[in-house]
């Protein structure tokens, strides 16, 4: 009621939601299969594509350099005015407001990425991970259907810890 | 790292280690290397408690206000049980226990259990009270492990709502339903306390919701001898919370709670005849309730709104005056930005509240009824100046209060603020700020004291009265307050930030003498002097009034220090010096009631993976004005995670002396008991 001012203790100690955030996308990578068709030459790296004013954006820096399957994971940056690239295996699509979210996953509806997102309405609108806080621990709905129609496999171990999302949001169902 | 290989070589061994093993929450709440975390398996990296305002905490440093926030890290690791123990440790403020239920509690000066210059809000819902201004700590045994954070602003620019938020507001804010999912069970057992909470949380469809309740049974400071002063306190809280996220960008959140509680008092009696004064053991029963529903719409990051409605009760009796308020509040804000460079944010708002009292001889109040309208609003506009992150922010609050004659009162602040770098920022304010009357300064009728007949105070044949007496022509204190601040992080590991600030009051409210009253013919001795042979006793009367004038000024400091990952140091110290004149030191609400210097020093030691080792030092300096002494103190909570589900916590608190005074009461209405040395063993469960 105070007011919108930004509020948080900059003393607290505990570890940043955006560190784990991107430490988890690390390792669920690993549990996910492109199909060949995703990546243009065998030895292309796995992009990760962000907004530049993401506010993941530096937490996801710490994956740069790491590896995923063999291949080395770039970090690409995009200007927001840019158009969104389509070429990537993981895609990060913060939560902010409105709906660009649903945008985006329109424009990459029909491409092997794995979209990444915040909150658990993220994967009932066709995203594919949703990432959570739940009692102050983050946690991630997959929604079935949205990988198996883009053509990327999910391991079941990674499954045994997700929460199963399955409604398939008519933008992405109605699309040719 | 080499914890997880440990762990994984120990695993076979079986449940115990399972247990150690999967316990990584605490071991990790210090890890500042994120690249740990790598290391760490999908499933453990699943248990981390991360802070889930981490974004908005990058951004405090740039907050250009006197800003402290207690977390709930720091409301577990503090060891303290109440909302006022908890604000100890925030520079510039002033926490003094009265009783074992009573605390005072202000900012920047003017303590008393009915301090009147600090505005205390929880989830957009004011808990300070219009009848003798001020905050019933006592009503207001929140379960703490539901908390989300604690801000406190001191100095009145940077807030928006509320006049009487003359020295600074609280807000205290509980967690979201999605914060307290599963079942969390607690309870404590100590030398004075015995406390017990159960909270169940969940999902339905969209909405997660949370029920809970709290017991709470505090042994009074005084020895258990059934003489002197008996201030027990017993407490029963229920409530329930559901937060809905209706669309995309609307969220509602409907919340209630119920409590009802006995809290022993020593309490003063006068009456016109003999005995003339009496003081006796008596217990207050409160009660009460509330139900609040919000909506917050978001149409974009630089712009929303948030509509609050909340129906708040809240009764006293059995000692008088009895008293039930019934307040209904509607707020709505908005904001948006229409320019570049420009964030507004405007706000209005409709409370109504209706008292009905019942009093005594010693106090009671004329109308025993009345209703209390308020009108306010506020707009203000931070403007990005075409130099380099330069800020202004110009606004104003603006109230209408039939407790100040419906005068409207305008409360302008304007504020400079620099962002020399990511990690500092400077800001420069001044703002003007009222407090409007409460009730009894306006309607009360106090007989604080009866001097008997024939005795030294009163050589004559029949009794006087010590009379204070409220008026209706009082009008609304003023401050204009001014304050300098700096805020950085020097180092990654580092915090650091002072704020300077003084303030002029004027109007304050002192009581003057007046020609005395023959009773109950209410005839003035100016009028008729004979009236004294025949009356029943004599008013020396007081009449409440704008008299005084005052200035404050002071520095607080706030620190953090991570020496290591595991260990981190936070101080606190504020300087306070108040020159009243000698009217308003005599007979005001701002004397010399608060500590010239005040430390406050806390050491959090992660001691292994599943135990904390937590040490709290105070130092608050002597109150002239309750001839208090000086104190030191320390607290001291250690504590043992067995698994991720349950933790032990061994806490100490006072540990330096058996007992200390801290205050005493302003009003003089009963008597204040030493704070008492004090054990609890605290156990926590939560399940999924």
């Amino acid at each position: 009621m105070l007011s919108w001012r930004p509020d948080a203790s900059f003393a607290d100690t505990s570890v940043s939601e955006s560190a784990v955030k991107a430490a988890i996308i690390f390792k669920i990578a690993k549990f996910v299969t492109w199909p060949d068709s995703a990546f243009a030459a065998s030895d292309e790296p796995l992009s990760v594509c962000m907004s530049s004013d993401s506010p993941m954006a530096e937490a996801m820096s710490a994956l740069q350099g790491r590896s995923v399957r063999g291949r080395p994971i770039s970090i690409r940056k995009f200007d927001r005015s840019e158009s969104i690239p389509t070429d990537c295996q993981i895609l990060y699509v913060p939560e902010n407001g409105t709906n660009p979210a649903g945008a985006v996953l329109d424009s990459v509806a029909q491409a092997p990425v794995l979209t990444v997102g915040d909150g658990d309405r993220f994967a009932e609108r066709g995203g594919i991970v949703a990432l959570s806080i739940e009692r102050s621990r983050v946690r991630f709905a997959i929604n079935l259907k949205a990988s198996e129609k883009v053509g990327l496999e999910i391991s079941a171990q990674l499954l045994q810890v997700a929460r199963i999302v399955s409604t398939v949001p008519d933008s992405i169902q109605d699309q040719p | 790292m080499s914890r997880r290989l440990v762990c994984n070589q120990i695993r076979l061994a079986g449940v115990i280690a399972a247990l150690i093993c999967s316990a990584p929450l605490y071991a990790q709440e210090e890890a500042a290397n994120t690249e740990q975390l790598f290391d760490l398996s999908l499933e453990e990296l699943l248990q981390v408690e991360v802070t889930t305002f981490s974004r908005k905490a990058q951004l405090l440093s740039k907050t250009p206000a006197a800003m402290f926030v207690i977390t709930s890290s720091d409301i577990k690791r503090s060891g303290a049980k109440s909302i006022p123990d908890l604000l100890r440790m925030v520079p510039g403020v002033q926490v003094a226990q009265v009783d074992a239920s009573t605390w005072a509690v202000t900012a920047r000066g003017s303590n008393g259990i009915f301090a009147n210059k600090l505005l205390v809000l929880m989830d957009g819902r004011t808990l300070y009270g219009q009848l003798f201004s001020g905050v019933y700590w006592e009503q207001q045994d929140t379960d703490l492990s539901a908390i989300d954070r604690i801000e406190v602003i001191r100095g009145p620019g940077a807030t928006m709502w509320g006049s009487n938020a003359m020295n600074g507001v609280i807000n205290i804010i509980t967690k979201k339903t999605s914060d307290t999912l599963g079942t969390y069970v607690e309870a404590t057992a100590g030398t004075d306390l015995t406390e017990g909470v159960v909270r169940h949380g969940g999902e339905i469809g969209s909405a997660r919701y949370r029920v809970y309740g709290k017991y709470l049974d505090r042994d009074g400071f005084a020895p258990d001898t059934g003489e002197g002063v008996l201030d027990d306190w017993d407490m029963l809280r229920a409530g329930g919370r559901i937060d809905w996220q209706y669309s995309e960008s609307d969220a509602v959140t409907f919340s209630g709670e119920i409590y009802s509680g006995d809290i022993g008092k020593n309490q003063i009696a006068t009456f016109p005849v003999a005995p003339f004064n009496t003081t006796f053991n008596t217990t207050r029963n409160v009660s009460g309730g509330f139900g609040l529903i919000s909506w917050n719409h978001k149409s974009s990051d630089s712009s929303d709104f948030q509509l609050n409605v909340y129906y708040d009760q809240r009764k006293l009796t059995n000692i008088p005056p009895d008293q039930e308020r019934n307040t209904f509040d509607v707020d709505f804000q908005q904001r948006f930005s229409p320019w570049a460079g420009h964030d507004i944010v405007w706000g209005l708002g409709y409370r109504i509240g209706n008292d009905d009292t019942m009093g005594s001889f010693t106090i009671s109040l004329d109308p025993a009824s009345r209703t209390q309208r308020i009108l306010s609003g506020f707009v203000q506009d931070e403007i990005r100046l075409p130099w380099n992150n330069l800020f202004l922010t110009v606004g104003t609050k603006l109230e209408k209060n039939n407790y100040s004659q419906d005068n409207l009162e305008v409360e302008p602040n304007i504020r400079l603020s620099w962002h020399a770098s990511d990690s500092q920022t400077l800001w420069a304010s001044v703002a003007r700020a009222v407090r409007v009357p409460s009730r009894i300064e306006q309607d009360g009728i106090i007989n604080g004291a009866v001097f008997p007949p024939g005795t030294p105070a009163n050589a004559f044949p029949i009794p006087m009265t010590l009379t204070f007496l409220g008026n209706k022509e009082i009008k609304p204190e003023e401050v204009l307050a001014y304050e300098i601040g700096y805020r950085s992080q020097p180092a990654e590991n580092i915090t650091f930030d002072i704020a300077l600030f003084y303030n002029q009051y004027k109007g304050v409210r002192v009581t003057t003498a007046q020609a005395p009253v023959c009773q109950p013919s209410e005839t003035s001795f100016t009028v008729n002097p004979a009236c004294f042979f025949t009356a029943q006793y004599v008013e020396l009367p007081f009449v409440m009034g704008n008299g005084g004038d005052s200035e404050t000024y002071g520095a607080e400091v706030a620190m953090s220090y991570r020496v290591f990952d595991r260990w981190s140091l936070q101080g606190a110290y504020s300087f306070l010096k108040i020159n009243a004149d000698e009217m308003a030191n005599v007979a005001s609400s701002l004397g010399e009631d608060s500590p010239e210097h005040q430390v406050s020093l806390r050491s959090l030691w992660q001691v292994s993976g599943s135990t904390q080792l937590d040490l709290w030092m105070r130092y608050i300096g002597k109150l002239r004005a309750q001839r208090i002494d000086s104190y030191v103190t320390l607290d001291a909570r250690y504590m043992w995670s067995l698994s991720p589900a349950f933790e032990i916590s061994f806490v100490g608190r006072n540990l330096l002396e058996p007992e200390h005074m801290e205050f005493v009461e302003e009003f003089g209405e009963g008597f204040p008991t030493a704070v008492q040395r004090e054990a609890y063993l605290e156990f926590r469960w939560q399940f999924d």
